[in-house]
């Protein structure tokens, strides 16, 4: 089957957008990889492109790149068809921090909270960052997040003071 | 005067056949809770009923795995509940953690914060094991063994000093505070203090 | 004998009570855990009165991190745990994960597996509206048609036991087709009688709940949302089609055998809480009408599982590196999973998006402003919250 509809609509991103590369990978599944200083651009260019909702944003954190990868994933009524977006931006606390698009969506004040609490993201311009979200302030204090150099299985050791049997330098510590 | 210790059988029966649950759903378990209410597996001819209010409840179900958010309000409701009070806790996640175990979430051992009476397995446990569930703490409450309550009264160092470990100290002013902040608007006037 | 508030104020102090800053007039509220409303989870409320002037959502009570322990288990052992995040519907995370690592491994799932996870996909919608109408039944007060509505949700519990072998927790869709064979033609007739049952119960309903005017003196014009206001918020599911929007995942981004099936979508303009309850009625009639052509069509033969010689050593299996993205048309939204994956016998990350972290958090919020206490359970039931997808 063709790829016809996928197909016109990144030529048209890409047309005004050349900073951007995109690809279509699949029916309804379109790909941009785009630098983290231009996403307020781009998504201001998609709003106007008919891609009405947000779905998610991502965070991947691929530890030997020293990259957090973020993928925002946005939905289109008219066109049906699925976008990622993706950026990178460097893993360190005081360096990962990308501007905010809450004016442009609405709903990315809630996604940005959930990825400011488990991979501590900072997201310049969103006030509801420090608001309390899932985790406990205990745990917040403690560390307690999603990253992979965060050692969950010590942690429980010592929070709750059972599991002696399962050695936390092991990394199949299931089977 | 009367002696009281003589109508115990006829108190502890009628104990028994009336049980009021605290309507709090606390985890998974509660979607088979509707079905044992609602017409299939019946509880209300026993005299079980859902009642809003802790103050006008005995019996608390632990309907599956406890966080600690969630436990910080269990144990607040659990104190505000009058004696003789009960604890049925379904399924194998407060007893050691079950699919959670490695989880940084999930109370693994619940009995260290909260006295239990009977414990149900499975996951989760079928209507008619907790029909059976229920038929044990009857029976338990009938021999006058059904003693969750004096065991939290006599033992309540041991609880305390288990839950402020895991909370830390003062946790009820901290939790009952918590919002105070967002919620003020700070350009309005304030009643001064 | 009236005592004034500077009174009570400083004969307070006197005792050591420590008063705590508030404005005038206004009062904060605790719409708590404990509620028979709400399930398990919490709304801070400041009311004036009995009008709401600010809420503020509270969620978290439900939090086991599941993608952070995802990532610890092997490919197919996932399939037990994460299951457990959508109660209602256990059967959607299930279908979304294997649907996404299906598209990494790159196989073609056979015809018969496909027609039996529709089938399951369905007969979970339908018990799944069947409980919001027996909750909303009981929030309302008209008990009746909850204690029918759970009737006869448990005729489907004791279909789904003959098949999987469990009434809730269900573990049957795995990436490459499904666990096992349907237990034979009894069953398929049970199913259409079953079917065939709650359709000719439909105007029961209608007569005590759906055209009652208890229930639309309760709910009309209250917790209004127009079609801006929804796609700017992300809402999707059954609140979207309130509110003016034809949108329905099986339509436009089709999976499984739906491109194949005749179905109608149903759409209102309003965007009231009445207009939400009565576009879910008719979506329960569609899901039995989907249901009676599957069985019209009958399984097509042909093995339920795709052969591959890898299945023999699950706790090695690896899938090839990549990303993947698959949805699912749930009752409470648009159900999600991103999985990705390095080449390893674990998942790199799987992120599960529930459909209630948009409805649940930003739209309550600005939905209750001006509405009565009396109205905070009826809205926060018709949009069809979950609060373990927000959680997760």
């Amino acid at each position: 089957m063709t790829l016809e509809k996928e197909e016109n609509v990144v030529r048209q991103i890409l047309e005004k957008a050349p900073y951007a590369e995109g690809k279509v990978r699949r029916a309804r599944r379109i790909e941009f990889h785009i630098p983290a200083e231009r996403i307020r651009e781009f998504l201001t260019l998609l709003k106007e492109s008919n891609f009405e909702t947000m779905m998610q944003i991502t965070a991947v954190d691929w530890i030997k790149d020293g990259e957090i990868e973020l993928v925002y994933q946005m939905w289109s009524y008219t066109h049906a068809v699925h976008a990622f977006v993706k950026t990178r931006i460097p893993r360190e606390v005081e360096k990962a921090k990308v501007p905010s698009v809450k004016d442009i969506y609405p709903v990315a004040e809630t996604y940005e909270r959930d990825a400011h609490e488990f991979y501590k993201v900072y997201f310049e311009g969103n006030e509801k960052l420090e608001m309390p979200w899932i985790l406990e302030d205990e745990d917040r204090e403690a560390g307690v997040c999603h990253r992979k150099d965060f050692d969950m299985l010590s942690y429980v050791k010592r929070k709750y003071k059972i599991l002696d049997r399962f050695e936390e330098d092991k990394e199949d510590y299931v089977i | 005067m009367v002696d009281w210790r003589l109508y115990e059988p006829l108190i502890n029966f009628a104990r028994k056949r009336s049980m009021w649950i605290v309507a709090f759903c606390t985890g998974c378990g509660g979607i088979e809770m509707p079905p044992l209410a609602t017409s299939r597996y019946d509880f209300e001819r026993f005299g079980i009923m859902p009642n809003p209010a802790p103050r006008m409840a005995d019996l608390f179900l632990i309907t599956g795995y406890v966080t600690p958010k969630t436990l910080k309000r269990i144990i607040i409701t659990y104190e505000m509940q009058p004696d003789p009070k009960y604890v049925l806790a379904h399924g194998s996640c407060p007893l050691n953690g079950g699919v959670y175990w490695d989880g940084y979430n999930a109370i693994k051992h619940l009995d260290k914060y909260l006295p239990i009476d009977v414990a149900i397995a499975g996951c989760m446990p079928r209507p008619e094991a907790v029909m059976d569930g229920i038929q044990k703490m009857m029976e338990l409450i009938e021999t006058g063994k059904a003693d969750g309550w004096k065991r939290y009264k006599e033992n309540y160092e041991y609880y305390k000093k288990n839950q402020d470990e895991l909370f830390g100290e003062g946790w009820r002013e901290k939790t009952a505070r918590r919002w105070i902040p967002w919620l003020m608007d700070k350009k309005k006037e304030v009643r001064e203090e | 004998m009236m005592v004034s508030q500077e009174e009570l104020i400083r004969e307070a102090r006197e005792n050591g009570m420590e008063l705590l800053p508030l404005e005038k007039d206004t009062y904060e509220l605790f719409f708590g855990p404990q509620h028979m409303a709400t399930e398990n989870y919490s709304l801070i409320l400041k009311l004036d009165g009995h009008r709401v002037v600010k809420a503020i959502a509270n969620p978290g009570f439900l939090h086991r991190g599941f993608e952070k322990l995802a990532e610890f288990r092997p490919w197919y052992t996932n399939i037990a745990l994460l299951l457990r995040i959508c109660v209602p519907e256990p059967d959607v995370p299930e279908a979304i994960y294997s649907m996404a690592v299906d598209e990494l491994m790159g196989w073609e799932v056979p015809e018969r597996a496909q027609w039996i996870r529709t089938v399951v996909l369905e007969m979970a919608r339908v018990t799944s509206y069947l409980f919001w109408t027996m909750g909303l039944s009981f929030k309302l007060g008209v008990y009746t048609a909850g204690q029918w509505a759970a009737a006869y949700r448990e005729r489907f519990m004791a279909l789904f036991e003959q098949l999987t072998g469990a009434r809730v927790y269900h573990i049957y869709t795995i990436p490459g087709g499904v666990r096992r064979d349907i237990p034979g033609d009894k069953w398929l007739r049970q199913l259409k009688d079953t079917v065939e049952y709650v359709k000719n119960k439909l105007p029961d309903f209608d007569n005590i709940l759906f055209e009652n005017y208890i229930t639309y003196n309760r709910l009309e014009g209250i917790g209004v949302m127009d079609k801006k206001f929804a796609l700017a918020e992300g809402v999707t599911g059954p609140n979207l089609r309130a509110a003016g929007v034809k949108a329905d995942v099986r339509r436009l981004d089709p999976y499984l055998l739906y491109p194949e099936l005749d179905f109608e979508v149903p759409v209102l303009k309003e965007g009231d809480s009445l207009a939400r309850v009565l576009v879910r009625r008719f979506e329960i009639e569609q899901d039995l009408y989907i249901l009676e052509q599957l069985l019209e069509m009958g399984p097509p033969d042909g093995p339920y599982k795709v052969e591959d010689p890898r299945f023999k050593a699950l706790p090695r299996f690896k899938v090839p590196a990549g990303d993947a993205y698959a949805h699912v048309e749930a009752t409470t939204g648009d159900f999600g999973a991103y999985v990705v994956s390095d080449g390893r016998n674990k998942p790199y990350r799987v992120q599960i998006r529930g459909p209630s972290i948009s409805h649940g958090i930003r739209v309550i919020e600005q939905l209750l402003v001006g509405a009565r206490i009396a109205d905070v359970p009826v809205i926060l039931m018709t949009l069809g919250n979950c609060p373990p997808d927000i959680d997760r």
